[in-house]
């Protein structure tokens, strides 16, 4: 089927969101803005204990409360009363044990919220305490309490390949090392938050942040056995979610309390228990020993990750499985031996969070990297573009590297940042000014899991045409991005074109948007979609004009036989109708996988991926240990663009992301396992003052099979914020630092002991 | 259900609070009351809303040598008023870091001296300028220096029935400088790590310290303190590397800070060694410039 | 207590409970819904609406305590159909992206540019240094900005 001649092309261009102005001029309704007539208000009880077993619960009290409609406990309900995107391993509502600190116990529903708050006082829990296991080490200790009878390690995975003991033989030089991450809360301005009712048709309707519609239908109906025709989620808009929102949050606490009251229930977290019950970053341990040649050749490579996953495994195993993907980097390495070990805690509850474990795989193995360059006393962009796999070849993990060429570009540019020109003396004697590099891989898609997605398009008769998809529109601007796919497939108008996004009552399922994966499947199902719209209407439009099909052809959104006669897909539409004919074409796309999957890994080896090369420029003051972002230059392979200012957007976004990661922000819990730190007073996300100047360049580059050549864009920006900041922090002042954060405290002490700085200012 | 009183006139306000004050919330603005509303940090019966006192409340004065501040005088009209461009920097320094903007609308002198939380800034700053508090109630007013103001955290020397009417404090002579610095983790929004405020006065040469006074926060009990001992070891001496050396062990061993998840003790000594080094410098500095430049 | 209040520009009677939040009271008397609400400690700015002009927190007032006093709120910014400057410019400049923070931040900057026409881009940063935004980094905001003081300085040529 040939495209046609394009009025203009859609992709490569900065169209504005489809959505912008209601979101300037504060008409677009959020989740936390919907209201109906008759609503009652829900209300979540939570733990207030870290670990215990629950000897019992009385909430006898808490019904006879005024306004309460509703208490709700594990007996109401019918399912499984367990979910989990992976392995459904989490209470809906504990009943035997709690796990973590703001575990749900029970829900209310009551006609306003403060009654409904109120009778959390009527509810009774008697528990048993158990000790709290609050880290990796404490969890793995022979003696430790069990969190779940199954033990401890949620998960274990080994890859090796070569032989390591020659390869470390053969080595000149060998480090050995270990770096610990911290964990990180998503932080979005709007909490989960949703408003579910029981429609006339006796369907359960949810509006709730989200990513993925789907996914939550399955996990809901089995949760709580109802059959799937009886529930529709819907996911936009929201206010944000980066990973947070794309497990289960509150989708079935609302559904239950809706079957239960069979009123219009809403329920909004507060930013207390968004950072209680909420998800965040799993910690990571990760022992690390590489060996290279004299000649700067990486030799062997050998892995232990260790990730604190919390309470349930939620993401777990897929975020465990690509911080193993990224721990050999994209780099020529023979021999290696890369184990993984996923470790339940009682640290809330860790799940998906932009990067998906590469974040901490990638602060270690960069780090790693800048430390082999810094002894051989290598250049750092060489040394990794030395050993930086070329297409064709077999990568670590035995498959054909086949899209490495962007990342050699990347690299090759930042070898003419602005930045290694600017002169390293600080502004003040305690001011020491560092550059880093570090080279981040992020994985497109699902890895070896067969992903088949599909989209719809819909052409109306008044002339506009529908694209309906679930990748929810969390802000990303998947809405505008989809659309532009479909604009220049069709060569329709950006204006005649509208979504219906993340609504499983209309939507296919396109799968979740996660893992970088949304453009990339989601576009292509939409391509595949409009194929069939004009394979379909085809010899509608022929019988139309009295021709024969292979006499017309598309363009434009229009069938031509010759000038001056020609049909428009609207006109075909509306005769289509007047048959009974449908005008809505539903397409598929099955993500490409790698040939050689990995026995028992579920996420990657990932076909496609995307590169990021980040330069950071820091200022560490050595009196505070204060240390300062003053620029970052990002060269970034995200395939072909397709909306460069939104992909600006995001590169901007993962970066500062990064930036607070790397040194203001820090989930901390207390020796009792409550959370110290869950509001925006207390966990430091960064302000508009604390942003350096950002410079982002895309890479000529085209992904062969994603749509018009685009890969993904979300997360790679993330991946080398950690590990660039140390490395700068270390070309400042000389030391390395294998721990996160760079808050402060840690800078300063690490200075005043191994330097015994003078702090006269 | 809380009630919220909203007088018109500081009398009426007074005799509001004449009986059952206790049972009485003040609010300034309510810039750090309300946010303690909604988390049930504290359940007022009552709050005794000050904002339609402005014209009774709301001024800056500087009489003969002696600066009076209304207690609805707010951090924004602290920040643009030409008063405090000068000597008196470290309110600007402050205020420039006090909360975010809304807030710098907002928030009022008295409400920052009535919350006393160990992170009200500008209350290190009243007490290195030796401020007075004026307390006003229906028996009359009464007098409280800042420095014995604050008695824990979160609680000051106010009576049930008194409201806080007015600060004031001599305007610094021209051998004298104001400084303040806060470090945090943010460079707004931010609870701070630590802070510090400086008044410090030069000998006629302009040679010697003739005066200081040294006011911080964090200190464990989470009160605001005088560190008297390094201020009488720093009086009389030349500013040099080595007394500034000395002195900084002198603070060490005077000042017991607190611990807590955002920073060790240890580590906000540190950095209180460093602000007071950095702020010695910057008032003598700026003295020794103003001196020769006339101002 | 029985409060009144112009809000956008309108005389609104209203009898609110003493310790309604200023926004609680627009968004859920006056389903003014435009005004967010991000946190509960005063630390966001989702809320920020301008009282007599001046940027304030909503959720750090009580509605009892705007009384008699007028009230801005984004849907009062623009005229009908005509956004205000600084909405255009972030349509324009593409200032935001789950925009859940963007009401805050245009009443911020709406009342940082009646101060100051032409803000160099630090005192635009600390100008909206009380509005946290968790997803554009906020480079893309401090452009809009830019755009709609060189829009206005244009303008007066």
């Amino acid at each position: 089927m040939s495209e046609g001649q394009l009025i203009y092309s859609a992709i490569g261009s900065s169209s504005q969101r489809v959505d912008i102005r209601e979101k300037v001029d504060g008409s677009l309704k959020y989740f936390t803005d919907m209201k109906m007539d008759g609503m009652l208000y829900g209300v979540v009880f939570r733990s207030t204990v870290t670990h215990a077993r629950i000897r019992s619960m009385d909430v006898t009290k808490a019904i006879s409360m005024p306004g309460i409609r509703a208490v709700l406990t594990s007996r109401d309900i019918k399912g499984m009363n367990a979910y989990g995107v992976i392995v459904p391993d989490a209470p809906v509502l504990a009943y035997d044990k709690v796990r973590f600190y703001g575990e749900p116990l029970a829900l209310i529903a009551g006609d306003t919220l403060e009654q409904a708050e109120a009778a959390k006082d009527g509810i009774k829990v008697d528990y048993e305490p158990l000790p709290v296991i609050r880290n990796i080490d404490e969890a793995l200790k022979n003696d430790a309490p069990l969190i779940h009878n199954n033990g401890n390690i949620a998960r274990s995975m080994k890859v090796e390949r070569g032989d390591l003991a020659r390869g470390f033989k053969d080595s000149y030089l060998v480090l050995d090392r270990d770096y610990r991450t911290h964990m990180q809360k998503h932080m979005f301005l709007e909490t989960e938050a949703g408003l579910g009712y029981l429609d006339e048709k006796g369907v359960i309707n949810i509006f709730v942040s989200g990513q993925g519609a789907h996914s939550y239908k399955g996990q809901i109906t089995r949760a709580l056995e109802i059959p799937p025709d009886k529930l529709r989620i819907v996911n936009y808009p929201e206010g944000g979610a980066f990973g947070g929102k794309d497990d289960v949050t509150i989708q079935i606490l609302l559904t239950l309390l809706v079957m239960k009251t069979k009123k219009p229930v809403k329920l909004v977290l507060t930013r207390e228990e968004s950072g209680a019950g909420g998800y965040h970053r799993h910690a990571s341990l990760i022992h690390l020993k590489t060996g290279v040649s004299k000649d700067g050749r990486f030799m062997a490579n050998k892995a232990h990750i260790l990730l604190d996953t919390g309470a349930y495994v939620s993401f777990g195993p897929s975020v465990l499985d690509t911080a193993m993907e990224v721990i050999n980097g994209k780099y020529r390495i023979p021999n290696i031996s890369v184990e993984g070990t996923l470790v339940y805690t009682n640290n809330g509850f860790s799940s998906a969070f932009r990067g998906f474990g590469a974040p901490q795989g990638n602060f270690a193995i960069e780090n790693m990297v800048d430390e082999l360059a810094y002894e051989l006393k290598m250049d750092p962009i060489d040394f990794r573009l030395l050993n930086l796999l070329q297409e064709g070849e077999i990568n670590s993990f035995g498959n054909p590297e086949r899209d490495t060429m962007g990342a050699h570009v990347a690299l090759t540019e930042a070898k003419g940042s602005r930045l290694w020109k600017i002169s390293k003396k600080g502004s003040l004697p305690w001011i020491k000014v560092g550059l880093g590099v570090s080279f981040g891989v992020k994985g497109v898609g699902y890895g070896p899991v067969k992903d088949v997605s599909y989209a719809a398009v819909e052409v109306i008769p008044s002339g506009l045409v529908k694209a309906f998809f679930s990748n929810a529109d969390y802000g990303q601007g998947i809405n505008t991005g989809h659309l532009q796919i479909v604009a220049q497939k069709l060569g329709i108008p950006f204006e005649n074109l509208r979504t219906v996004n993340a609504d499983t009552a209309e939507c296919p399922d396109t799968g979740s948007s996660d893992a970088s994966r949304s453009t990339f499947t989601g576009g292509n199902a939409l391509i595949n979609a409009c194929d069939q719209l004009i394979e379909v209407m085809k010899p509608e439009a022929a019988r139309m004009m009295k021709v024969q099909p292979t006499e017309i052809s598309y363009a434009d959104g229009k069938f031509t036989f010759k000038e001056g006669s020609e049909v428009s897909i609207f006109d075909i539409a509306s005769f289509m109708a007047k048959e009974g004919k449908g005008t809505k074409f539903i397409g598929s796309f099955e993500m490409p996988r790698v040939a050689k999957p990995i026995e028992g890994m579920i996420e990657a080896p990932r076909f496609s991926n995307a590169y990021g090369v980040l330069l950071s420029l820091v200022e560490v003051n050595e009196l505070t240990g204060l240390v300062k972002a003053k620029a970052f230059d990002f060269y970034a392979d995200i395939g072909k663009v397709i909306n460069p200012l939104l992909a600006l957007s995001q590169c901007e976004s993962g970066l500062i992301q990064g930036l607070g990661y790397a040194i203001t922000e820090e989930l901390t819990y207390d020796v009792d396992g409550k959370p110290l730190n869950t509001n925006y007073t207390t966990y430091i996300v960064p302000s508009t003052t604390d942003i350096p100047s950002i410079d982002v360049r895309f890479v000529d580059a085209v992904e062969k099979y994603g749509p018009y050549g685009a890969k993904g864009v979300g997360e790679i920006p993330i991946v080398p914020v950690a590990s660039s900041l140390t490395n700068a922090v270390h070309d400042a002042i000389g030391m390395r630092f294998r721990e996160l954060p760079l808050s402060p405290p840690r800078v300063s002490s690490r200075m005043q002991q191994n330097k015994g700085i003078s702090v006269l200012a | 259900m809380t009630e919220v009183l909203m007088p018109n006139t500081l009398a009426e306000a007074l005799s509001m609070i004449s009986k059952d004050g206790h049972d009485v919330l003040i609010l300034g603005s309510g810039s750090d009351v309300i946010p303690r509303i909604r988390e049930r940090e504290i359940v007022p019966k009552k709050v005794l809303d000050l904002s339609g006192l402005g014209s009774e409340l709301n001024y800056i004065r500087i009489e003969g040598n002696v600066i009076r501040m209304g207690a609805l005088v707010t951090v924004r009209q602290i920040i643009d008023n030409e008063l405090f461009k000068g000597r008196l920097e470290a309110f600007l320094q402050a205020g420039r870091m006090f909360g975010g903007p809304q807030i710098r609308n907002m928030a009022t002198v008295g409400g920052n001296l009535g919350a006393a939380s160990s992170s009200e800034d500008l209350i290190p700053i009243f007490i290195a300028l030796d401020a007075k508090v004026k307390m006003a109630s229906i028996d009359g007013d009464r007098l409280v220096p800042v420095s014995k103001l604050v008695v824990a955290k979160r609680q000051i020397d106010r009576r049930p029935n008194e409201i806080i009417r007015e600060i004031y404090f001599e305007m610094p002579d021209d051998s004298s400088w104001t400084a303040f610095f806060k470090a945090g983790r943010r460079n707004s929004l931010i609870i701070d790590l630590i802070n510090m405020a400086m008044y410090l006065k030069l000998n006629i040469d302009g040679t010697k310290i003739e005066d200081i006074r040294i006011a911080l926060n964090r200190v464990r009990g989470k009160t605001p303190e005088r560190a008297y001992k390094t201020e009488e070891y720093l009086r009389g001496k030349r500013i040099e590397n080595e007394t500034i050396a000395r002195a900084q062990e002198v603070l060490d061993s005077e000042v017991q800070l607190s611990s807590d998840f955002r920073a060790s003790a240890e580590y906000r000594k540190s950095l209180d060694k460093v602000i007071l080094a950095r702020l010695i410098n910057n008032c003598r500095d700026r003295i020794v410039e103003g001196r020769r430049t006339g101002n | 207590m029985k409060i009144s209040v112009n809000v956008n520009g309108r005389n609104v009677d209203a009898d609110v409970e003493p310790r309604k939040l200023l926004v609680d009271f627009i968004r859920d008397d006056l389903h003014l819904t435009g005004t967010h609400v991000g946190c509960d400690t005063s630390s966001c700015g989702a809320c920020t609406v301008l009282l007599d002009g001046v940027a304030v927190k909503s959720c750090t007032m009580f509605a009892v305590q705007a009384n008699n006093r007028n009230i801005t709120t984004i849907e009062g910014l623009s005229k009908g159909d005509e956004l205000h400057r600084l909405q255009s410019a972030f349509i324009e400049e593409g200032g935001l992206q789950c925009g859940y923070c963007t009401p805050g931040m245009i009443m911020t900057s709406a009342w940082l540019l009646s101060n100051n026409a032409a803000p160099t881009e630090e005192e635009i940063r600390n100008g909206i240094s009380g509005n946290l935004c968790r997803c554009t980094g906020y480079d893309s905001i401090i452009r809009s900005i830019q755009k709609a003081s060189s829009d206005r300085r244009g303008g007066r040529k």
